[in-house]
């Protein structure tokens, strides 16, 4: 095996070929992320609004 | 006689799994949407956004958004945790093997996790967004249908669809209290309506799917006590339910709309009911008798029938109280002076 200058094996190497179904598996743990991401993003909205609405208008204005 | 109401332990269940468990494939997002029972869900939808508008008070309609989102969020990790704590019993039936935790897909922790912070967030939200009683409504909710009927009931008695039908049956009344605060008599007719309509829509649809049961273990009415006795229950629920659903008419909650559905609908009901108990529906797949487990297809029919118009019944009468309610059509006034009883 061809060693690199600091006697380390090349990436290549260690890292196992990814085959067809590891690039699918890849893909749906991508898109798993961006939707639980995208959840996350929604929950702080959600909770965003929910204050805003309960606190009602002029909340500026009110009394300590 | 074999004792199909005893449950299987986990262990003996998983020894024998009908097909192998792919461990290494990615859990997509969908699988765990498919976590949340979303067919059920929507129904749940539907009776409590009802019982919101029913209770016809004045609440902002953002936060009404909320508290129907918090109540679909909430039946959503109620059909999570049961997905979890049933996957040794789904793996065995050919209706639930499909599911995302016996058919691999999701592993059982993250669907346990998935439940518990759903239903945390559900719960909490509700408080914050509405008032606490709904908030206590929508946990009872949850722990009733994850603990009592998911750990106990659904596994020791044929009564388990009864009891825990309660828990399908309470988002109307949660609807309510999240708009007013208070849970009258017309929130428990809502909620006295499905509870009613429960026994007869499943044990229809168990009639013709109780060989599964069987396999599973589950002391389903018709695995543990025999079909003829399941079809004259049904018959005997069937002649309770159309009363309690003609109820919120004396009481002021529905008009002329909702009278003519439940009515009309009732007597179809009854009508299927009697056909169902005068036919053998469910006799073929009655473990205790030398038959084939599938070959009840044809015999079936009145009791998919029964089933399917179950569906239709429920969704007719809650969308005829809704149109009422949207559109301000009134109730008979010959009847108002029942209200009185509903303060």
């Amino acid at each position: 095996m061809t060693k690199s200058p600091d006697n380390k094996p090349p990436l290549a190497a260690i890292q196992p070929r990814m085959g067809p179904e590891d690039t699918e598996q890849a893909k749906e743990r991508n898109m798993r992320n961006i939707v639980l991401g995208l959840s996350l993003v929604g929950f702080v909205i959600l909770i965003f609004v929910v204050t805003l609405v309960k606190l009602g208008g002029n909340v500026a204005n009110r009394p300590f | 006689m074999t004792d199909l109401s005893a449950p299987l332990s986990a262990s003996e269940v998983s020894a024998q799994p009908p097909e192998k468990a792919t461990r290494d494939q990615t859990a997509r997002w969908q699988d765990f949407l498919a976590l949340m029972k979303p067919r059920v869900m929507s129904l749940v939808v539907f009776t409590a956004l009802t019982g919101l508008v029913c209770a016809g008070g004045n609440i902002n309609p953002i936060i009404a958004a909320v508290a129907v989102f918090c109540i679909a969020v909430g039946a959503g990790a109620s059909g999570a945790l049961n997905m979890w704590y049933d996957a040794d019993i789904d793996a065995q039936m050919r209706r639930t093997r499909g599911r995302p935790v016996p058919a691999g897909r999701v592993q059982p922790a993250d669907a346990l996790t998935l439940g518990v912070v759903m239903s945390l967030f559900s719960v909490m939200l509700m408080g914050m967004a509405t008032n606490w009683l709904a908030a206590g409504l929508l946990a009872f909710t949850i722990l009733f249908y994850a603990l009592i009927y998911t750990v106990w009931l659904k596994r020791s008695t044929p009564q388990n669809i009864v009891i825990g039908g309660l828990a399908g049956a309470l988002p109307p009344v949660i609807g309510w209290a999240a708009v007013s605060g208070t849970t009258p008599l017309n929130a428990w007719l809502l909620c006295a309506i499905i509870f009613m309509w429960t026994p007869p829509h499943f044990w229809a649809l168990s009639l013709y799917t109780s060989e599964d049961y069987a396999k599973a273990g589950v002391p389903m009415m018709p695995v543990a006590k025999g079909a003829k006795s399941t079809r004259l229950q049904i018959l005997v629920y069937s002649l309770l339910l159309v009363p309690v659903c003609l109820m919120p008419v004396a009481t002021g909650l529905g008009g002329a709309a909702y009278l003519a559905v439940s009515g009309l609908g009732g007597a179809v009901f009854l009508l299927l009911a009697v056909r169902l108990f005068l036919s053998h529906a469910g006799d073929a797949a009655d473990p205790r008798m030398d038959a084939g487990l599938y070959d009840v297809r044809a015999a079936a029919k009145d009791a998919r029938n029964l089933f399917a118009f179950s569906i239709l019944y429920l969704f007719l009468m809650f969308a005829a109280l809704l149109a009422e309610h949207m559109f301000g059509i009134k109730p008979f006034a010959a009847l108002s002076f029942l209200q009185g009883f509903n303060r």
